[in-house]
């Protein structure tokens, strides 16, 4: 591993350190402050010459009264209908019906406009040029009143935006159906539904040089830990990036073994399963723009859990947490198992199977291992050609893989049957994982070449190595094997099993250090105790 | 940092300089089923017989249905068994793989002259299991694998079949080669192997080649000593050893029937168990052998039982008792005119006193001939059947 890092160092280093200079701190565009003037056309002026001739930059003029105004906004990021009857109706138009009313002097007007005619919820007092032209690209309208260098930032969001819908990354049976969508406030907001308390933190920060992303940091006060908070704000102020397009950008930032083939960040799309991660401990970062919201800390553990084996009933969800465990063995270890037991140790297999696999061998010119790397690869890229194609498209995929490769192959004596079960098996499984991440197919690889030149004794080597970096990874302070390693028996109850609600008293005790205690006085469920009530309807018999 | 894609490049080759060690493809291995051992016609050579599994015959057997051979057989000689298996790779061109070996057959002429180095073998190669079934054959190994067995493909395994099913039976022990060994490795214990010939053989043909119609048939047991086989003991005898070992799973008893004494009626064998109790009393060794059983009855003769009546039960448990303590009686017998240990009393003794055992030890050869052996049996019925009375003619 390390290594490896001291590949890409070098390579880094190679690079010429030039591209600095494009988001450096004294040049980049907006780090001076540059105060309004009291005068309309200044202001409009500097506005003009900031944005230069966007088309899609809309300035209104009008009068209040006497006094010259001017509305600024950005054509399809505002709710144009809302700013005409609510702003530009009322000052047109009831401004002057309340004449009678003197008003002296500009500051009084903004006062009054504020206090009598705006209809609109949600406006903010600005006086700089930056924070108005932030706000202007966030949807905001800004009203700029001659004689005052205060404007008004009046909420007019009204752009297109997709409906809330079912996620197609983790689709459930039993559970929420509703996901995150592309609109912060809207995500936020289905996150406000399910936690309706106080305690809950949401903290904004804007972050990208060109493209001024908003971020939000979610987490429970109380619940998680202080120090993980802190830290991820750190890590956040910490990036120094043009654009932020999409969580991933984030998380590429933050995590905290960037070489490791393991994600030490988690995201979910779905509101249901956030709360869960934060009532948990854990701390999630909401990026404008994306459905998917990052979770802090990730363990290994989550790669096991789906959202549906709490809201099923205890054996099934745990009977689907044993299944995702052999997905996992199988995904990464049936490969090098098949060439480690077919090359090598053939004694393994009983007698019978032994002689069927040999004789669906015979013939076939690929050694074990080249026939499972060819296979393995012809399904990667079945998979991805599978992936950005549209429904009927990745139909006639998958048919031509499966009559092309299964049937075509098999019957030209190119690969075997059994080489096909396996390589079958495992794509099939690499699917029965919650989080599908590109690691699998680098471990199955990895073993692979360790099982082809030294049989088992490679695979135990591989084994180890992974176990041994697997236990070194920490995400935000955290071990990313825990409960595993170190061990905490009590946290067994949701990793091996999903134990029933009522058993699950304590939070992921690594996460959650300061607040562990997730139920209360409440035991097991049963039927009421002492002496037995006489069942219902059975009075009669009992008195004859 | 150089240094360190040097350290990654130099790790990558070493797993390339391995040259992919040990590594022998499956379909390149010849998968052996059956080991047989004889003594070869010319001289101190020995003749060995391998049965090699045909995989592709297996599956298209599989599609075309009906039970095909699939097995390939192939003999060699040499001066030892390892000299011969390479002598015998010049015919089969693969890597000869025992790791699926299931029985090894022993011609009577090798095994009258020491199986030791054969053993020895088996215990060494790290591919063969301990588990492999020792079969001596009253005649030639090979005979034995180059006979068809009509119910498997693969011949070495319907061997071993044939083994199982008539150790069910208690007509002949299972020995694996691990069980052999073990009684060597004791100073008193005789080892012994299941019993096989060949039937039909009564008139032994002149020419080598099988003659048609002739099947292995597993009876009876072959006794040693030490890697030395001494002798034979038939099938009766064979249960006897059996009853004493406690090793009895099934079976069945013939007893003449209580109601009329030329009639006879079957009792079948459910639940075995023995215990060996030695004793020394003043310097004598006294071995009790204790064994109780229990039965159903399998088969009546109409007309001549009543098993409702009280006390033919009683009977019907006395005269069973009578056969196994003659069983029992005719084992002990013959092992002692062997001179062969093979139920493992000195072992008994030397668990039981281990401070006084030495001093029999070193006699325990005079000392087993004459041993004074007690035997013990105790035979119940538990079951009769669906049914009490038998359906008798006109009733």
């Amino acid at each position: 591993m390390r290594s490896i890092k001291y590949l890409f160092r070098l390579w880094r280093k190679r690079k010429p350190s030039k591209t600095k200079s494009g988001t450096d701190k004294t040049g980049g565009p907006y780090n001076q402050v540059q105060m309004l003037s009291p005068d309309l056309s200044v202001n409009l002026k500097m506005i003009r010459e900031k944005l230069g001739n966007s088309m899609d930059f809309i300035i209104r003029e009008f009068n209040i009264g006497k006094t010259r105004a001017a509305l600024v906004c950005i054509d399809g990021l505002v709710d144009k209908e809302m700013i005409e009857s609510h702003i530009l109706q009322p000052m047109l138009i009831y401004a002057r019906m309340a004449e009678p009313t003197p008003v002296k002097g500009e500051k009084e007007l903004l006062k009054f406009i504020e206090d009598n005619t705006l209809t609109v919820l949600d406006y903010q007092e600005l006086s700089s040029l930056d924070k108005l032209l932030d706000k202007i690209f966030s949807g905001y309208t800004i009203l700029i009143i001659d004689g005052i260098a205060v404007t008004l930032a009046i909420e007019t969001i009204g752009y297109e935006a997709r409906d809330v819908t079912e996620p197609e990354t983790e689709s459930v049976v039993r559970g929420p159906r509703e996901g995150f969508t592309e609109r912060l406030q809207v995500n936020i907001a289905l996150l406000r539904r399910k936690i309706k308390s106080p305690d809950l933190r949401l903290e904004r920060m804007t972050l990208g040089e060109v493209t001024r992303t908003d971020i939000c940091i979610a987490y429970i006060r109380g619940i998680a830990d202080d120090k993980i908070v802190d830290e991820v704000k750190k890590r956040l102020q910490r990036i120094e990036i043009d654009g932020i397009l999409e969580s991933g950008y984030i998380e590429g930032f933050i995590e905290d073994a960037p070489f490791s083939l393991f994600p030490t960040v988690g995201n979910t799309e779905k509101p249901d399963v956030l709360a869960g991660k934060l009532l948990e401990g854990r701390v999630a970062i909401f990026v404008d723009g994306s459905p998917m919201v990052l979770t802090l800390p990730y363990l290994f553990m989550e790669n096991l859990q789906a959202s549906e084996d709490y809201y099923s009933r205890w054996p099934s969800g745990s009977i689907s947490r044993w299944l995702r465990f052999l997905a996992i063995f199988f995904t990464t270890l049936l490969p090098p198992l098949y060439v480690a037991v077919i090359s090598y140790n053939p004694e393994l297999l009983p007698t019978i199977l032994m002689i069927t696999v040999a004789a669906s061998r015979a013939g076939i010119p690929f050694p074990p291992v080249l026939e499972v790397t060819l296979l393995g690869a012809i399904f990667e890229i079945l998979r991805e050609a599978g992936v950005r194609q549209p429904r009927p498209v990745g139909q006639a995929v998958s048919i031509v893989g499966v009559l092309v490769i299964g049937q075509a192959a098999i019957s030209a004596g190119i690969v075997s049957a059994p080489g096909v079960m396996i390589v079958a098996l495992t794509g099939i499984s690499s699917f029965a994982v919650p989080a599908q991440t590109a690691a699998y197919v680098f471990i199955r690889l990895f073993l692979l070449a360790l099982t082809a030149t030294t049989g088992f004794f490679g695979l135990t080597i591989g084994i180890i190595i992974l176990l041994v970096h697997l236990t070194s990874l920490r995400s935000f302070g955290v071990p990313y094997m825990s409960p595993l390693a170190p061990i905490n028996v009590a946290g067994w109850k949701d990793l091996f099993l999903r134990a029933p609600w009522w058993a699950m008293v304590g939070r992921p005790a690594v996460i959650a250090r300061q607040n562990r205690k997730r139920i209360g006085s409440v035991t097991m469920p049963g039927p009421p105790r002492g002496k037995a009530e006489k069942p219902l309807g059975g009075e009669d018999e009992d008195n004859a | 940092m150089k240094k360190a894609v040097l350290v990654i490049l130099l790790l990558g080759s070493m797993l390339l300089v391995t040259g992919c060690w040990s590594w022998v493809e499956i379909e390149n291995r010849a998968i052996v089923s059956a080991l047989g051992v004889d003594k070869a016609a010319e001289g101190e050579r020995l003749e060995v017989t391998v049965q090699i599994i045909k995989p592709g015959e297996i599956q298209s057997g599989a599609q075309g249905g009906g039970i095909s051979p699939a097995v390939a057989v192939y003999s060699d000689s040499g001066y030892d068994l390892a000299d011969a298996l390479r002598n015998l790779g010049r015919q089969v061109g693969r890597k000869l793989t025992f790791s699926k070996l299931t029985v090894l057959v022993i011609g009577e002429g090798i095994a009258g002259e020491g199986t030791g180095s054969i053993m020895d073998f088996i215990f060494r190669h790290y591919e063969p299991d301990l588990r492999v079934k020792v079969i001596v054959v009253r005649g030639r190994a090979k005979e034995v694998l180059e006979t068809e067995i009509p119910t498997d493909k693969v011949w070495g395994l319907g061997l071993d079949k044939l083994v199982e099913a008539t150790r069910l039976h208690a007509r002949a022990p299972a020995v694996s080669v691990l069980d052999f060994l073990k009684a060597v490795s004791s100073k008193t214990t005789s080892p012994v192997a299941t019993g096989m010939e060949m039937a039909g053989e009564k008139k032994k043909p002149a020419e080598e080649e099988v003659a048609p119609g002739k099947k292995p048939v597993v009876t009876g047991t072959a006794v040693f000593k030490d890697y030395k086989l001494t002798g034979w003991l038939d099938e009766t005898e064979t249960r006897g050893l059996l009853w004493i070992k406690g090793e009895v799973e099934g079976g069945v008893i013939v007893i003449p029937s209580p109601g009329n004494q030329s009639r006879l009626m079957a009792l079948e064998i459910t639940y075995a168990r023995s215990k060996i109790e030695p004793q020394i009393k003043d310097g004598r060794i006294i071995v009790t052998v204790k064994i109780s059983e229990e039965g159903n009855i399998g088969e009546v003769e109409p007309d001549n039982v009543e098993i409702d009546k009280p006390g033919t039960l009683e009977i019907i448990e006395a005269r069973k008792k009578k056969v196994i303590e003659k069983e029992v009686l005719a084992a002990i017998a013959r092992a002692q005119e062997l001179n062969a240990d093979v139920f493992g009393f000195g072992e008994a003794v030397r668990r039981k006193y281990p401070r006084k055992w030495p001093q029999y030890e070193k006699k325990w050869e005079e000392l087993f001939p004459l041993l004074d052996i007690r035997v013990e049996v105790e035979a119940k019925i538990r079951r009769v059947g669906l049914i009490k009375k038998p359906i008798i003619p006109g009733s």
